[in-house]
Formats: C-alpha cells, sequence, structure tokens
C-alpha cells in the first residue's frame, strides 16, 4: 500500500527565549490512509512540532513532506489554507475552544471559516453533537465545560468538516482515565469509519488502539515500538 | 461519511473559501466588542468625550465665524475712528473734531456714534456684548443699509428705539411697544431681523437722546468714516490719521485683518483642542485593541488553524474597533447635541450665542472621530493576522 502522507529528513529548530531548540532532526516516516498512528515520547521530544509541520501549521527548516505524493512546499498559502480547513482535523490537548461562543457555534466554526450559512452550520454542529452522544449543552458557552466535555466538543469540531487526516497532540493530556476512554473510542469509531489518525501522546491506553507506534526522541525517531494489538 | 470519492483525498483549493468570508468575522466582532471590559468602557467615554468636544468646540467655531463674517461686511467700505482706549473703553472724542473731517477731500459721510453698555452690571459677554448705539437719526439707513427689518421703521424722533432681535427677545414680545434704558422710557419704532452679526445685540437710539441720557454731549465713542464712491478707505484712513495722532484710523482691510486673526487663532486653538481629544479616544482604541488581540492570541491561532484567512482575521479586529469607534463617536455627538440644546438657549436668552451647529459639523465630527478611532484599530488588526499558529500554540 503506498503512503498516504510521508515526511523525510524533517528538520526544524526555533528560537525559545535566548536558546535554540533543535526540536526535530532529520525525522522520517509515513502514514498509511486509514491508519492509526501513533507518535509517542516525552515531553519536549518534538512530538507537537512534528505534528504541526505535518499539519502545516508550522514549515519545517528542511527536508520534505508530501500528501499522496504531492509536495507541501510547492503548494501555495491560499491551497494550505484550503487543505488544513477542508482535509485535515486538529485536536489539541487544551481544547482551545473559544469560550464565549456556545457549544454548538465552536463546532459549526470551521464550516462559517469555509463560507457557509450560521443557520446550516449549526444544523450539522447539533447533528454531529447528537451522534457523538453530546446533546445536552449545546447552547451552553464553551467557557463551562468540563475537561471531558470540551475534549469531546473539540473533537466533533475536527471532524465536522469531514476531515480525510486527523491531527490530534496529546488529546488525553488533561483528562481523567473514564474520560479519556471516552475520547479514545469516539477516535477509534471514526477510525474504524476511514479517518486516518496521526496521534501525539504518551498515554498507553492511546497505543493501546493505534496500528502502529513511532517512538521519537530529542527529535529523532527511535524506530517502531510494537502495539499491544500486534 | 469519511471516505472520499474521486481523484484525491485532499482539497488542495478553492472550495468556498473567498464566499461570505465577512459571515464569521461579524459574528465574532460582534461578540468581542461587546464582551465589554471596564478599560473599555473608558476607552468609549474617552472617545465619547473627543466628539462631544469636537462638536461643541466645532460649533462655537461656526458661531464666531459667521460673527466675524457679519462683522466684516458691516465694516466694508468704511473707516472707523476710535480714541485709544478703545470701541467699548470710556475712551472719547470730541464730537465737533469729529465732524470736521466732513470738509476733507474724498470724504462722503462721516457718521458720530455713542456706545454704552446695555446692562451696567454685565462684566464679561462671549463675543459682543449688547449695547446701546447712539446714531444720527438721519444716518441710520446709510449706516445699515443692508439689515432687513423685522418690522417698523427706523427710528425718526427723539424718543425712539430700534431693538435687535435678541434683545427684543429678551424683552420676552418681540412687538413690545417701549424700552426702557438709564431710567428713560423709549418708544420702540422697530425691530431689526436677524442678522447673526452684532446688530442682534444692539439697541439704537437717535445720538442727541444718548448725549443727554449719558451726561456726555459733545463727546462720541466712536466715528464712521464713509468715503466717496471710488476712493481708497486706506488711503483716506491714512490722511486722517496723520491729522490726529490721538486716534485709531482703522480702514475697512485693518478691520477685517484684525477679525480673520483672531478668528483664525480661536479656531486654531479650540479645533486644536477638539481633534486632541478625539486623537487620544483614537489612542484609546488602538490600546485596548492591542490588548484584545494580546488576549485573545490563543483564539486567533485557533481560528487560522481552522481555516480562517489573514484577511479574516484582520476584518474581524477592524470591525471589532469599529463597533467600538461607532459606538464612541455616536455617544459624543448625542452629548454634544444635548449639551449644545440645553445650553445654547438660556444662554441666548441672556444675550450670549456661543453655539451655532450645522450639519456638515456634526457629519465631520462624526466622521473624523470614526476614521481617527478605526485607524487606531488597523495596526492591532494587522498584527492580529500575522500571528502563526504554531508560535501560538507550541507556548
Amino acid at each position: 500500500m503506498s503512503a498516504f502522507l510521508e515526511c523525510h529528513d524533517l528538520k526544524k529548530t526555533y528560537q525559545q527565549g535566548r536558546k535554540l531548540v533543535s526540536a526535530l532532526q532529520g525525522v522520517t516516516l509515513s502514514v498509511l490512509k486509514g491508519e492509526f498512528l501513533c507518535i509517542r515520547g516525552r515531553s519536549g521530544s518534538g512530538k507537537t512540532t512534528l505534528l504541526n509541520c505535518l499539519g502545516t501549521l508550522d514549515t519545517a527548516d528542511s527536508g520534505q513532506i508530501s500528501l499522496e505524493g504531492k509536495l507541501i512546499e510547492s503548494l501555495s498559502e491560499k491551497a494550505l489554507l484550503s487543505l488544513r480547513r477542508d482535509s485535515f482535523g486538529f485536536v489539541f490537548q487544551q481544547f482551545f475552544l473559544i469560550p464565549y461562543l456556545s457549544t454548538t457555534d465552536n463546532v459549526a466554526l470551521p464550516l462559517v471559516c469555509r463560507g457557509e450559512r450560521w443557520k446550516e452550520a449549526r444544523n450539522k454542529a447539533r447533528n454531529l453533537l447528537q451522534e457523538i452522544g453530546f446533546s445536552e449543552r449545546n447552547d451552553q458557552q464553551a467557557l463551562w465545560l468540563s475537561g471531558g466535555e470540551a475534549q469531546r466538543v473539540a473533537i466533533a469540531r475536527a471532524l465536522i468538516s469531514n476531515p480525510t487526516l486527523l491531527f490530534a497532540d496529546e488529546p488525553t493530556g488533561e483528562l481523567d482515565t473514564a474520560t479519556a476512554k471516552q475520547v479514545i473510542d469516539l477516535l477509534t469509531a471514526y477510525k474504524k469509519r476511514g479517518l486516518t489518525l496521526v496521534v501525539a501522546t504518551h498515554d498507553p491506553l492511546i497505543e493501546h488502539e493505534a496500528d502502529r507506534i513511532l517512538a521519537l526522541e530529542d527529535g529523532k525517531i527511535l524506530g517502531e515500538a510494537p502495539t499491544t494489538t500486534s | 461519511m469519511i471516505l472520499r470519492s474521486g481523484a484525491s483525498e485532499f482539497s488542495f483549493g478553492g472550495v468556498g473559501q473567498d464566499s461570505s468570508k465577512t459571515r464569521l468575522v461579524w459574528t465574532l466582532a460582534w461578540k468581542g466588542a461587546f464582551s465589554l471590559k471596564f478599560r473599555t468602557w473608558l476607552t468609549l467615554i474617552g472617545l465619547a468625550m473627543g466628539t462631544f468636544a469636537l462638536t461643541t468646540f466645532g460649533s462655537m467655531v461656526v458661531h464666531f465665524h459667521k460673527m466675524a463674517s457679519r462683522f466684516e461686511n458691516y465694516a466694508e467700505g468704511k473707516i472707523f475712528i476710535r480714541d485709544r482706549s478703545g470701541f467699548f473703553g470710556a475712551g472719547a472724542i470730541e464730537k465737533d473734531e469729529l465732524l470736521t473731517l466732513s470738509q476733507m477731500a474724498g470724504v462722503k459721510e462721516v457718521i458720530p456714534m455713542i456706545v454704552a453698555r446695555l446692562h451696567s452690571r454685565e462684566l464679561m459677554a462671549f463675543g459682543l456684548p449688547q449695547i446701546v448705539l447712539g446714531v444720527p437719526k438721519e444716518k441710520l439707513p446709510e449706516l445699515f443699509k443692508d439689515t432687513p427689518l423685522l418690522w417698523g421703521s427706523w427710528p425718526e424722533n427723539s424718543g425712539d428705539s430700534l431693538l435687535g432681535i435678541d434683545v427684543a427677545e429678551e424683552q420676552g414680545n418681540l412687538h413690545s411697544s417701549s424700552f426702557t434704558y438709564a431710567g428713560k422710557k423709549f418708544r420702540v419704532s422697530g425691530v431689526m431681523a436677524r442678522t447673526d452679526g452684532p446688530e442682534d445685540h444692539q439697541v439704537t437710539v437717535p445720538l442727541s437722546d444718548l448725549e443727554k441720557l449719558l451726561g456726555r454731549e459733545g463727546l462720541v465713542s466712536y466715528g464712521v468714516v464713509i468715503p466717496k464712491p471710488g476712493e481708497s478707505a486706506s488711503a483716506l484712513a491714512q490722511l486722517i490719521g496723520n491729522k490726529h495722532s490721538n486716534w485709531d484710523v482703522l480702514p475697512p482691510t485693518l478691520v477685517s485683518q484684525g477679525i480673520r486673526g483672531s478668528e483664525r487663532l480661536w479656531g486654531a486653538l479650540t479645533m486644536g483642542v477638539g481633534f486632541l481629544t478625539v486623537l487620544i479616544g483614537g489612542i484609546g482604541i488602538l490600546t485596548v485593541m492591542m490588548m484584545a488581540v494580546r488576549e485573545r492570541i490563543r483564539e486567533i491561532a485557533i481560528l487560522k488553524v481552522l481555516g480562517a484567512s489573514r484577511s479574516q482575521i484582520f476584518l474581524l479586529f477592524l470591525f471589532e474597533a469599529f463597533i467600538l469607534s461607532l459606538l464612541g463617536s455616536v455617544a459624543g455627538l448625542l452629548l454634544g447635541m444635548v449639551f449644545i440644546l440645553g445650553v445654547s438657549h438660556p444662554l441666548a436668552r441672556q444675550g450670549m450665542v456661543l453655539f451655532e451647529p450645522t450639519t456638515l459639523l456634526i457629519f465631520l465630527s462624526f466622521f473624523l472621530a470614526l476614521v481617527l478611532s478605526l485607524l487606531g484599530g488597523l495596526y492591532p488588526a494587522f498584527y492580529g493576522a500575522k500571528i502563526k499558529p504554531a508560535d501560538v500554540l507550541r507556548t
């Protein structure tokens, strides 16, 4: 099977205060279509930077990323924007919901970003929230949601555009075990429906569900770690 | 639902990305602007004060400009002669000495006049004070030939008086039959129509009556010399000045220069203060918007992650600044108009007209306040638009 998403010899250095951080030091990996790839690593190992580069939120200093064989660096700013908005979904450890918007509006946001009417976008958002079993507090401001609720809403926001690829950065990092399980179940349910997942984590519960685990340390891929299912 | 059909699984551009960009922008800007914080309220008050200052000071300048223009028209073609102590001071010139000027070549008319304050207790007045003007009654039509009468006729007999419109209004009856000054009852022969000039604040009586009443027969406050047609007023004034060194001889050009000079100075001062206040309001908007951008930096980053374009983020914060600017400007404008309407009527009854708001002025004040504060919103909007999501979300 050919690679869906690939990166080759990816390097990235950034300034943090006065020191230079070599976040990625020649990362090469590939993701297959419909795969659940887990990137395991300690805090500061470069997981977030790798996800940001793969998700086109950041640009690598050198190396190549390709989607279905098409080099990302050859794409215009407009094409990258379209790619992020229509083909990618993003989930973050801290949820990053917009606190003064309602749950529904937060989920509807990506659709409105691409020009859909609020009314239609809200209807789609309500349907999706219902589908993931979250329909009680749709009109409540996101500010008042618990961690588990906020993360499920953030996942719904990532899924509303019907993405091809979902990047999740420590999606269970701030959740208790029971809530984390709910979030993982939600991700795996969508994986079964064909969604490709790239998840950065050090949560064994997530690793348990992954098709493949890559260990990242000091910006380098150490190798493939065995999954519990393999 | 997830699986896509077609040549590529990915969207590399195009679909819906330019349509209805403002839908997102308006909603978020509206919600952002109305989550008003204490500092936002303070900024709004600052901007409102600026617009208020611009409106009120502007209407004062308009009033002063109209008054100056009217006085300039009145002074046109006339040479004013006064004692060196000024028009409204105690200085006086000999009437007979003044009347000798009528023998000079190039002089058409010499009009001696007495000016006295209508209310002796009035210590200060904005613009021209209310006055009683004594003029030889046969000279009145010539002197005020451009001033129409609201009703009645020019004073023709001793004991007649002609009221300016503000004085008549102050009497409470535009058609009152008598007017009392310094214990003497005058018959009202007519009322002048509104001129927006010094005539509105004056009562005109025959010179001889005022001489007797004030006990200053033979002495006048000032004189007006009207040159013959084709005669140069400046050259004639020069000649008179050379002969009478104890007089101030003011040709129309000098009167005009003096009036316009004062008007420019007054206008620059008042409008400068108004403009500065609005500018401070605009800087307030800049500060508030800058803080809003910094506080909501993660929100901006996540919007970009979700696919918001630079222009959407730019417009989002510009619209938010626009909403705040609009609120501040409208509040200031309303405050200014309420103040002007509330204050100007009671003051006008005391002979003090301070403000003259015009539609153009109101529009300009509002527009200037809006533009300045929008300019204040530009930099924060640019700053927000160029934020890189990865830099923000990494921290």
